[in-house]
């Protein structure tokens, strides 16, 4: 359904033009919850936000790829054509609930606002202020806002950090759009509502039929909703596959850097979580070999020179790394044992 | 929120208490009597008649309480540099029409003005951008006499005058002295109002540009929101909020600056009076003119001050 | 991307799979090469040409208002057989009523009104950031005391006080900037206030005082190098507003008085002999808009070249 193929965006900032994105490419299949995963910079967000075309245009280059909806690259649309996708067929909700809503506004005149934009009456026209009013607050019951009539009329700062994602989930779902973009919904929530959320978004998943790109570098949070998932570093996407694919077969040394730095259950409370030592690579000059060869352990010197090919392991799981090249030494991730004896080195 | 509102007007009256007392003093550090001054001939029993009349030979806490009280009911004292005419009545005929003039400017300065940042911000780096920091920056800078010297001798004078060459009339599209039509009121009001224009374009671009990197203008776009109902409905509606604060201190430039406006234009102001007043070393007209402004001032920001608490919904609904 | 083949197919180029070290360090190398805050301010600032072509400008003002004066001591000077003469070769910029050759008096105005600018805005600062300073750091009951005599002195409008202080006090350059520095902090006072504010509560503050410094060290290496950039821009900007406020106080005759030289005076001058000598009132015009533009403008750039948001 929605189709990203070898998409680059680069902004122009004072240190020079920073190439965010450097060659995506990602598949959204109808009914999907794909989970974009990475560290902040990694160009997650911005991908993501590229299907809107959000970003500032002054600033904004986008330098090559398609984004194409059901075969229409949006890229190519006009800012008039690009205004009825959003919100209406394509809609977003934010990380930070508290400061992505409008606060001078009321939370109906919010929800009333992207009605009126896209819906239609009986007479071609667009709805009514009352019955935009009547939906908002069916809208509200929805997304489980308690006392929805007489919330319509409060102000943002009137509801707490859940409260607000739920109002923007409301928002987005409004004119109940195909695909709903979710940039870390969860990440400035408190735990107990993080759940609550995602339960929400897998809800609306499920009863509406919307697919969802997720972003997050959550994996909990990604592996209680995602069915699939890609793993984006240094402007590029390393590995993508199933939820299955990534969490119990991944093959790139990144995606296990990231699986490990999450406590798992079960483990002892003593050691130590694994974390990814250094820092991405700088954007403005990207590395020419692979991004993540710097901090990998695994690294071999065609790593910092050439960028590894994608390999495809199945149907669905894609992987770009030279450790599953035919001519390697090294065994592939996947074989535990080499890491078990890699650790005794490391200690010996 | 109540208890913001008594504080805010709490300060107010402890404010115009500040100024009186301090201007009080000030006029009773100065050497001789208000009486005696520069040319005057006033004979020493009338002298003493007058001091006595009007108090100045009581102690000075005697005299303050007294001009505290005048003030409250009241009372500025008398100008003699018109005739011994009360202030007050002086103020009451005066006021009005540097009200009226102040009310053009600030209509035309808010309005132009906030068009003008709203403008510059959305061509960011562009032509309008710097033509209006140019504009921003002269208006706030050069003082309106020169501006306003200008606009008399080119548009009064220069017109009127090409206007007889060619059509043989004495008509004066924009009269350079004088209150009397709307046509008199075009040049000083547009004088006045530049200064107006002048900080809140400045103002308004920079609130909007502040709004504009803020996370519900993405949220709108992302919602399809059309540009021209995210410009007005999201945007300027948020960046005003910041302009609204500062209103308060705009009304009291735009009255404390008509001075010069209206005595170069002989607007029958104010302004004019406070002109005068210094000139002929009236120190009660002066004295009392100062209170009289700041009484206004504080008022007009604790108004606009009220205002904003209305219209801002995350302070009206403090609790 | 060269190399985007499905596993199998052989690249072009030789694989060299010998292992490599991992290498932190290059890694984050990258990271410590990029510019350091004010490399970053200075080579924004560099590139902004407006800016540059500002400070050029307000240096050679300062170079005039130093040295001006001693080249061309003749201001007072008069020459009644030559008066309100047009400019020419032996007078620039003409001669004024009493025959004064302008270019000498507006050199003379110069210094005299950069002299008041510098001046006030000068003790503005240093009462401004103490006063802010002092209030932001102590905080509590001091801090609110503080705040509430700048709430009632904030109220009061400066041309009153300058009027007042004018009237009533010798008239003079003394008094002048006395007057302007009654109110004229405030703005500079609140600024350094609710920086410091904002910035106790930052994560490095509150990270060094963990770590056991003492408040004069976060005073002297944490907040005041922080709040520097905005105390600059707001005392850049605020010059031209006293330079501003003297030639307004010209227009009542509460400015500087002849025979002494001012902007101030000159284009009242100017302006009353509008437009009968044409060079009276354009000769200090120009000059005094330019230099309003010139501070202006380069406060503009180095707000811009401070944040680092804006730099582009």
């Amino acid at each position: 359904m929605l189709e990203i193929k070898n998409l680059k965006v680069s902004f122009h900032a004072y240190s020079g033009e920073v190439q965010a994105v450097r060659g995506v490419s990602l598949e959204l299949k109808s009914g999907d919850i794909l989970a974009i995963v990475g560290e902040s910079g990694c160009g997650k967000s911005v991908t993501a936000q590229s299907v809107l075309r959000l970003h500032d245009p002054a600033i904004t280059d986008y330098k090559g790829g398609e984004i194409l909806l059901d075969g229409k690259d949006l890229l190519k649309l006009s800012e008039k054509e690009m205004q009825e996708i959003r919100g209406k067929v394509i809609s977003m909700i934010f990380q930070d609930p508290m400061t992505s809503l409008n606060p001078t506004m009321t939370i109906g005149n919010q929800i009333v606002e992207v009605l009126r934009e896209h819906e239609k009456g009986a007479d071609g026209k667009k709805i009514s202020r009352k019955e935009a009013r009547e939906r908002a607050i069916e809208l509200l019951k929805m997304v489980r806002i308690p006392n929805a009539e007489r919330r319509m009329n409060e102000y943002p700062h009137e509801f707490s950090g859940g409260q607000r994602q739920r109002v923007m989930i409301a928002m987005a779902m409004a004119c109940a759009p195909r695909i709903l973009i979710a940039d870390e919904p969860t990440t400035a929530l408190d735990v107990t509502v993080q759940a609550q959320i995602l339960e929400l978004m897998k809800e609306m998943q499920e009863q509406k039929g919307t697919s969802i790109i997720m972003i997050s570098h959550d994996m909990g949070a990604v592996a209680s909703i995602a069915k699939s998932v890609a793993v984006m570093y240094g402007g590029l996407v390393v590995e993508s596959g199933t939820v299955e694919d990534i969490f119990y077969r991944h093959e790139h040394p990144y995606t296990r850097g990231l699986l490990d730095s999450v406590p798992k259950e079960g483990q002892p409370k003593d050691r130590k979580l694994d974390s990814i030592e250094g820092t991405p690579p700088d954007l403005v000059k990207p590395p020419v070999g692979c991004p993540f060869a710097d901090r990998c352990k695994y690294a071999m010197k065609v790593c910092k020179d050439h960028m590894p090919p994608e390999n495809a392991l199945s149907e669905s799981h894609r992987c770009s790394c030279w450790l599953l090249d035919p001519d390697c030494p090294q065994p592939r991730l996947s074989l535990k044992e080499y890491d078990a004896k890699e650790g005794d080195q490391n200690n010996g | 929120m109540r208890n913001y509102i008594i504080k805010r007007i709490l300060l107010a009256i402890v404010t115009i208490f500040v100024v009186m007392t301090l201007t009080f003093f000030i006029m009773h550090a100065i050497p001789g009597t208000p009486f005696r001054t520069g040319n005057d001939t006033i004979s020493e029993e009338s002298l003493a008649v007058l001091m006595t009349r009007y108090g100045l030979d009581q102690p000075l806490y005697k005299q303050y309480l007294k001009y505290v009280g005048n003030i409250l009911r009241g009372d500025f004292g008398v100008s003699t540099s018109n005739g011994y005419r009360s202030v007050t009545e002086i103020i009451l005929t005066a006021f009005p029409i540097s009200a009226d003039l102040g009310i053009r400017a600030l209509i035309f300065g808010t309005i132009a003005g906030i068009l003008l940042g709203i403008e510059a911000s959305l061509h960011r780096g562009k032509a309008v951008d710097h033509l209006s920091t140019v504009i921003a920056i002269i208006g706030i800078s050069v003082p309106s006499f020169v501006l306003g010297t200008v606009l008399q001798t080119v548009l009064g004078l220069g017109l009127s005058g090409w206007v007889k060459t060619v059509f043989h009339t004495d008509y004066q599209l924009f009269p350079i002295a004088r209150w009397q039509s709307f046509r008199y009121t075009l040049i000083p009001s547009f004088v006045l109002g530049m200064g107006t224009v002048a900080s809140l374009a400045r103002l308004m671009r920079t609130s909007m540009l502040d709004v504009i990197d803020q996370d519900y203008i993405k949220t709108a776009k992302s919602k399809g929101i059309s540009g021209w109902a995210i410009i007005w409905k999201h945007e300027v509606r948020n960046a005003l909020m910041p302009v609204v604060t500062v209103l308060g201190r705009m009304i009291g430039g735009v009255v404390t600056g008509s001075y010069i406006i209206e005595s170069q234009f002989a607007i029958p102001g104010l302004g004019k009076y406070l002109v005068n007043s210094i000139t002929a070393r009236d120190y009660t007209m002066t004295m009392g003119l100062t209170v009289f402004y700041s009484i206004f001032i504080v008022a007009s920001m604790l108004l606009v001050d009220l205002l904003y608490c209305v219209i801002d919904p995350r302070v009206r609904l403090a609790k | 991307m060269e190399a985007t083949t499905i596993s199998g197919k052989t690249a072009e180029f030789q694989k060299d799979f010998t292992r490599v070290t991992r290498d932190i360090e290059a890694s984050q190398k990258i990271h410590r090469e990029s510019m350091t805050y004010l490399q970053g301010v200075v080579r924004t600032l560099k590139r902004n040409k407006v800016a540059v072509c500002s400070l050029v400008f307000i240096l050679f003002l300062i170079l005039v208002a130093v040295f001006g004066p001693i080249l061309f001591p003749d201001y007072q000077k008069t020459d009644l057989l030559h008066t309100l003469q047009a400019p020419s070769k032996e007078h620039l910029l003409g001669t004024d009523e009493l025959g004064r050759d302008v270019l000498t008096r507006l050199i003379r105005g110069t210094r005299i009104s950069l002299f008041i600018g510098f001046a006030a805005e000068t003790i503005n600062l240093i009462i401004g950031v103490l006063y802010g300073g002092i209030a932001g750091f102590i905080g509590g009951k001091v801090d609110n005391a503080m705040m509430r005599v700048i709430d009632v002195l904030m109220s009061i409008p400066q041309t009153l006080v300058m009027i007042l202080m004018l009237t009533v006090l010798k008239r003079g350059m003394g008094t002048l900037i006395l007057s302007l520095t009654v109110t004229g902090w405030i703005g500079l006072a609140r600024l350094v206030r609710g920086q410091i504010l904002a910035m106790r509560e930052n994560e490095y503050v509150i990270a060094a005082r963990v770590l056991g410094a003492g408040k004069r060290e976060i005073l002297l290496n944490h907040l005041i190098p922080n709040a520097i950039g905005p105390i600059i821009v707001n005392y850049t900007m605020s010059i031209p507003g006293a330079i501003g406020a003297e030639a307004g106080m010209s227009y009542l005759g509460l400015g500087i008085s002849v025979p002494e030289a001012s902007w101030g005076n000159m284009l009242q001058f100017g302006a009353s002999q509008f437009p009968a000598s044409l060079w009276l009132f354009f000769a200090p015009a120009i000059l005094f808009a330019l230099s309003m533009l010139a501070f202006n403008l380069l406060g503009d750039g180095l707000r811009d070249a401070l944040d680092p948001k804006m730099r582009k």
